[in-house]
């Protein structure tokens, strides 16, 4: 495997890179090597957040299951096909860059990024849908814990929805701010790709922001089953 | 071999293939949370469908399978992940134990 993989890279190694690299492949690697690096520390940062979930699933159990089911399952399986199909777009952007068509490459990437902003868009009548429903714990409005409903499950209601809302608006809005860097970087490779700055051999940037979206849409992969899924047959 | 600098080309017929199986997963993980399979199976479930997708991703979307050296760096953070994660819960999970009579 390594061996072809040095002799695809060596046939690249004609093309242009800077002047602290000492080859054209090991620029590639080293940026290639670059990005995992960072993804890997995002996934202990999503984890942290995973983490709390669970343990204050384990202590508010009914509290989470009543809370989840004010999420919408419609609206957050639109968005799940949403961000599979940008998935998709994006790693076709990928495989028409390899081939040297950079015209279907920033065309896909044109159609990821209107995914991404079609996702964001649903995500907002999510959260309007959120505040309307009075569901918001930073607010004064918030109001879940009604007298009614804490008088059927008293011990298990102090505090639990709040902090299932909570969670839920920290780990959607994190990942929503990296919906949007990744708009950006895709914004930028596309504009990149126009300019004709990728080729069949050089697409570092078009294969990097590639690998990024794809993580992007991994942790709404597990997100997504977690907060809106998880309680869905629990009758409260 | 190709002259790209990622040394694999796949066919579009496999990225349609494998997009085409994570819908199918995600419409199965939809319809199988509202089935009633206990707390363990269930989770499992939840979880095994969404770990399954994710895995889809990473070897065929983001050329994982065509890297055995980041597989394996990819394999050992996993394994971090899970002893990191594992205890610290397990501290929850076993705490009230210790101090109550």
């Amino acid at each position: 495997m390594a061996d072809s993989l040095v002799q695809a890279h060596s046939m690249g190694d004609g093309a242009p890179h800077d002047h602290h690299f000492g080859s054209f492949t090991q620029q590639y690697e080293a940026a290639q090597m670059g990005m995992w690096v960072f993804l890997l520390t995002e996934v202990f940062f999503f984890s942290v957040m995973l983490l709390s979930y669970a343990v204050y699933r384990l202590y508010f159990p009914l509290s989470f299951a009543a809370a989840s089911h004010h999420l919408s399952v419609p609206l957050g399986t639109l968005n799940t096909v949403i961000l599979l199909t940008s998935s998709f777009t994006v790693a076709m952007a990928l495989h028409s860059i390899q081939l040297g068509k950079s015209k279907a490459c920033f065309n896909y990437l044109a159609v990821t990024i209107f995914f991404a902003c079609c996702f964001l868009v649903v995500k907002f009548i999510e959260y309007r849908f959120d505040y309307l429903e009075h569901l918001v714990p930073f607010f004064k409005s918030y109001d879940f814990e009604k007298p009614e409903t804490l008088a059927k499950f008293p011990e298990y209601f102090v505090g639990g929805t709040r902090i299932f809302f909570m969670l839920y608006f920290l780990m959607t809005i994190v990942h929503a701010i990296h919906i949007i860097v990744g708009i950006i970087i895709i914004a930028c490779v596309a504009s990149r790709t126009r300019r004709g700055r990728y080729n069949n051999v050089v697409h570092t940037g078009v294969e990097l922001a590639a690998i990024y979206w794809h993580f992007v849409d991994v942790v709404w992969i597990f997100l997504f089953p977690i907060l809106y899924l998880m309680d869905s047959h629990v009758h409260i | 071999m190709s002259n790209s600098n990622t040394g694999h080309i796949e066919k579009t017929s496999t990225y349609f293939t494998i997009f085409i199986l994570l819908l199918v997963f995600l419409f199965a993980s939809v319809a199988v949370a509202y089935l009633d399979l206990g707390e363990a199976l269930g989770l499992l479930m939840n979880l095994g469908i969404a770990g399954i997708k994710a895995t889809l991703v990473v070897l065929f979307f983001m050329h994982g399978r065509h890297n055995k050296r980041l597989l394996w760096v990819i394999g050992g953070l996993l394994l971090a992940l899970v002893l990191f994660l594992s205890l610290t819960y397990n501290d929850y999970l076993f705490r009230d134990m210790l101090y109550s009579p």
